[in-house]
Order: structure tokens, then sequence, then C-alpha cells
């Protein structure tokens, strides 16, 4: 049976009502006390007395206010600092970073008065060490090259160009020699021949399930007056290339890239390209275009390529404007006709192709749901990290993180990304009198609702 | 406990309400989420989400009847990681759900006029089910509800196996005449 009309039998039948499912509730499952036999009762009740804590932490409410819970958790304050004149810039070997790494005693506490885990960081300690590679620090928020790498409950930073994960197969480019590399084994997967292009090197690459990937790459120079947040916007690259790739057969297949009309340039921003959870297709944002399309291209064989237009005037801010919900449902940022300030939550239905504002000037910066669809938002400059709630069509705060700038320094929260199904980034940028760049990032461990500072 | 002491602990947010719709409906919520997914894995996770689910949203929802309230999230989660898992499968043998019975429904939407139609659909169906004698409908709500396999409808309400195919088939059957007669069909 087709996977819509299976989507649709469930539809109609989820509308049962509940005085009928209460009266056909089974005997065998009245007042059950006891899970079935076989159920993983340590791993449940371990389940249950995190969730539980989380949710202590999270709500914070019903609690006395005096209350506070106060956890210690380890971590500490990683300071960036890249050196150079483009902080921003990716892969580039020839600059040296200092990092600043800051001991830190982090304390958690529930507030009775919201529903806000208000979390404030102390510095205790300060000790500095080299880094050998500085990209890592930026490519891991989603700028050209994401970068980033969740294994056993922690995340690591790679020196990686692009990697991706999927079901457990890590995949990485290297820069070095324009291959796709299966991290477990070393294997080479995937060398285009276009890899052998002066300047060629790989973008991004997006899992699309059942062993597809989606790969994008580009051949230019790098452009020493690269900024990674106008990048995509007026962008240097002139060439783009696109690919699926099979990681199992090793079949691959070239994808035709639209044009810009404006300048014929490449549209596919390989920032925005976000796995369909339905499977079997990518959705990527076109840019350079007014007004602007998310154009969905599903793995070969299933179909062509399909582009729905949204209006994203002007969607200068955040790594990650829109992000794809299960039954084809797409939720992205619009800034309107009121600036970048007032972004707007929107969905778009790629059934019909109708949009509609689900909230109005609200001021998310940066929108991403997590594989379980959760879907979790940065407001600019709100300093927190909400869950948006598609039933009420509201957000709640996940986390709050204060941060207390040094003197003579600014601090801005900029972006944040989901990695693996349960944890977020968040990326902080700290300015000096100077305008050097600072990065602070948080991980928050979407569980329990704990953080820790990226050393 | 009572669903309404639930749920007055819940809009206490109290998680000792929470412990207690663990303790009264995750075995219950299991079976609906294992008839779907298959899976003790999966089903263990969409019990453990549905938790989540519920605490997030109560309030301000004050559901009247906490377990159908918890199994229509369950069945909801579970629905959402069959259809994923099922992607991820794509090509391969898969189980087929009893919801594959009810062809006499029409095909899914196309567009937005046809969406409406589902929600007419959703209410002609609890009108027929309203229609139904009360074991009737059990079997027609175990079925494609809860997606009991028949062996098990047959145990829970004490009846043969025969009986609930024989009357399910007389059901759907039932069910098709009379959306037709609704003009839904």
């Amino acid at each position: 049976m087709k996977q819509e009309t299976l989507n649709h039998l469930f539809s109609i039948t989820e509308q049962i009502s509940e005085a009928y499912i209460a009266e056909a509730m089974p005997h065998s499952l009245r007042n059950a006390h006891k899970l079935p036999d076989g159920f993983g009762m340590q791993r449940e009740e371990r389940e249950m007395k995190t969730m539980k804590t989380s949710i202590t932490r999270y709500i914070g409410t019903g609690f006395a206010a005096a209350a506070a819970i106060a956890v210690v958790i380890g971590g500490g304050v990683l300071i960036g600092h890249l050196k150079g004149e483009n902080p921003g810039r990716i892969a580039n070997s020839d600059t040296t970073a200092t990092v600043t790494q800051t001991t830190a005693a982090t304390t958690c506490s529930t507030s009775a008065a919201t529903d806000t885990t208000a979390v404030t960081t102390e510095l205790t300690t300060e000790s500095t060490a080299p880094v050998s590679d500085e990209h890592y620090a930026h490519n891991l928020f989603g700028y050209p090259g994401v970068n980033y790498c969740m294994k056993d409950g922690e995340l690591s930073l790679p020196e990686l160009d692009n990697l991706t994960i999927d079901d457990g197969t890590y995949l990485y480019t290297t820069g070095e020699n324009g291959a796709l590399i299966r991290i477990a084994d070393g294997r080479e997967m995937f060398r285009p021949e276009e890899s052998a292009k002066a300047d060629f090197r790989f973008t991004s690459i997006t899992p699309a399930g059942d062993g597809w990937y989606f790969v994008t790459a580009v051949a230019e120079p790098w452009d020493p007056d690269y900024q990674p947040r106008d990048s995509w916007w007026q962008p240097a690259s002139t060439e783009q290339y696109c690919w699926w790739f099979h990681a199992s057969s090793g079949l691959s297949e070239r994808v035709a890239v639209p044009q810009s009309e404006n300048n014929s340039r490449p549209v596919l921003n390989p920032i925005f390209i976000q796995t369909d959870p339905d499977g079997g297709a990518v959705y990527a944002l076109r840019c350079h275009e007014t007004p602007d399309i998310i154009r969905r291209i599903p793995v070969p064989g299933s179909g062509d390529a399909r582009d729905y237009t949204v209006r994203m005037n002007g969607l200068k801010y955040g790594t990650s404007g829109f992000t794809p919900m299960p039954d084809g449902k797409v939720l992205y940022l619009d800034s309107g006709d009121t600036g970048p300030s007032h972004l707007s939550l929107m969905e778009l239905d790629t059934a019909d192709g109708s949009t509609r504002t689900l909230l109005n000037d609200v001021g998310l910066c940066s929108i991403y749901a997590t594989k379980n669809h959760t879907v979790l938002a940065l407001k600019e400059n709100g300093k927190s990290l909400y869950q948006y709630l598609p039933a009420s069509n509201r957000l709640i705060t996940v986390a709050k993180i204060d941060y207390n700038a040094p003197q003579g320094f600014t601090f801005s929260y900029d972006s944040f990304t989901a990695v693996a199904d349960d944890f977020a980034v968040i990326k902080g940028i700290l300015k000096d009198d100077e305008n050097n760049q600072y990065i602070i990032s948080a991980m928050i461990n979407l569980t329990d609702r704990t953080y820790k500072i990226l050393e | 406990m009572t669903d309404q002491a639930i749920l007055e602990l819940l809009n206490r947010r109290d998680e000792k309400g929470l412990t207690a719709v663990q303790e009264q409906y995750s075995g219950y919520c299991y079976s609906i989420a294992f008839n779907i997914l298959g899976s003790r894995e999966d089903a263990e996770e969409c019990v453990n989400d549905m938790l989540i689910r519920l605490w997030n949203a109560i309030p301000p929802a004050q559901p009247e009847n906490i377990g159908a309230y918890a199994a229509a999230a369950a069945r909801n989660l579970a629905k959402n990681r069959y259809v994923s898992n099922r992607a991820l499968r794509r090509g391969g043998t898969e189980e087929h759900l009893p919801l594959e019975e009810l062809v006499v429904l029409p095909e899914a939407p196309d567009n937005v006029e046809q969406e409406v139609d589902c929600r007419a659909l959703g209410s002609g169906l609890n009108r027929f089910l309203g229609t139904l004698p009360e074991k009737q409908r059990k079997i027609f709500v175990q079925r494609y509800w809860f997606l009991m396999p028949v062996d098990q409808i047959a145990a829970d309400l004490r009846i043969p196996k025969s009986t609930v195919t024989v009357t399910l088939v007389r059901l759907r059957k039932k069910l098709r005449n009379y959306l037709e007669k609704e003009g839904l069909l």
C-alpha cells in the first residue's frame, strides 16, 4: 500500500472519538500496572528517571522557589580566539588559533516563576592551550562544510571539512584529495572526476535514508574576504556540482544544478540542505532569487525535483532557515517586509505549495527539527533555545544560558544546530573593541536539559 | 489513581502525575505502539516520547480520559516512527497493518479540498460507530485503532476468532454503504 494512503487511513482513524477508544480498551490492558513481559524495565526505569530529572529542571514550576536545584556540571568555557583577518574562514591551515580554556563551575537552577531553566556560568580558573586547527570552531555551526560528530554521547570535533552521520555510518570528505571517505575503515567511497579540478572542494553531505547521500561541491578558490555569514548571500561561487551517492552500492548520479535567473550563479545553498524526514529526498534552499524557493530533490528513480516558492526575502540571519517535517510540511522563517529582526515562523505544505503563518514577528533566527521531530528554535538575541509546540502553536523555553561577557566585550547569540537526536549546540559570539571575534558555544542535552560549554 | 487526580497533579506540574500515568498506562500504550511497530525497542521509545508529550501538553490540554489521550499520543508517535522506518526500508519486506484492510476508504488526498474530506470522513466514521452495537464497535476500534491482531481481539472479547473475522468483513461493507449514503464516498 502506498505510504500516502496509509497515512490517510491513519489520519481518518485517528479521529475516532476518545469515548469509543476508552470503551474498546482491551481488558488485558485496563489498569495495566505492569509493562508486558520482556519490556526493558531497566532501560525504561533509567529513561524515566532521566526524563523526570529533565522535566524537573526544565519546567521548574510547582516547586518551591527556594528549592532551586543546584547542579554542578563539569565543564569549561572555550574561547576560541581566531587570529587573522577572517575569523570565519574555513580550513585555512595557515591561520593559527589560540584557545583560552577556562574551567567553569556551572550552576543550573530552576525558577518557580517561569518555565525557563536558568543557567548561569561562573568563571573560576583560566588556562591557555593551543589548537592545531581553527576551522572546527565555526564549521560546527552550519557554515559551508558542516562539521560535527556525535559519538558515544560526546560531541567530537574532527578536523575534517565535511562530515555527516547516518545510521552509524560516518562519511567525511577531505579537501586534500577530493574524495569521500568512510571513517569506520578509511575506505574511499566516492571520487567524482570533477575533483581533479583546481580548488575543488565538497561543501555538504546530506543523508536521505536508505544509504543515499546528497553531495554538493564547488570549484573555486577561497575568497580572502570570505565572510561565512554572507557567503551564500553574495557568493563568489560559479561552479557548483551535486550528486546523489549511494553508500552501499557505490552508485552515483550527477544532479543538475539550477541557475539563478538574476546572475546565472548556481543557487543551491549548501548550508540549507536538509533531509526529508519522510525519506527518499532532501530539501534545498535556492537563494539569490526573489522570492526564494525551496526545492525538494528526490533520490534517483523517485521522480523529479519540485520547487516551492516561499517568501524569504530577508533571510540573512540564522544558519538554518527552514526545517522539513513529516507528512510534507516544511517550517521556515520569513522576514516579510519588516526586516530580519522580525522573522516569522511559517509553514509550507508541499501537498499543494500553500504557505501559512504560524507565529508572526516572533524574531526567530534559527530553526531546526531533530530526528524525532522536536522543533527547536533560537530567538535573535534571546539567549534561549526554544521548543516549538505545533499542537498549541507556541514556543516554550528549553534552556537559557546566561553568559556574562568580560569587561570590554559584547556578547550575542548567533545560531544553533541540532546534533544527532538529543543534542543542540548554541553558538554565541564575543566581540572585543577591535572587533575580534571569539566563539562561545554550549552543547545542550535535550533529554535532561543540562548543558556544557564545549571544550 | 483516578484520571481526575492525575490531571490535577499534572496541572500542578507535579511529577507524581507522570509517574501515575507511567504506572497505569505505559503498558497499554506500549501494546498499541508494538502493534504498529512490531519492535520492542521502538515501542519503548514511543512510550517515553508519549510521556514527554503528555507532560508538555498538560496544561493547557485537559483531556477527560487520560488513558485514551495517552494512547492517542502513543499511536501517533508510533505511526510517525512506522512511516520513518518504512521509508528507510524502502523496497524491503514489511509487515502489513490491519489498517490496510480499510480499502473501503478512499485513496490519499492530493489537494486541500480532499484534505477537508479526510476530516469529514473522520466525522462520518464516528457517526457510523455510533450506530453500531457496543460489541461490534469494540471489534472495529480494537482492530483499526488499537491495530490488534484478530486472535487478541477474540481473546479479549471472549469470542471465536472466526466471529471476529466475519464481523470485520461485515463492518467494512457496512461502513462503505454508510459513507456512500452520506455522500462521503
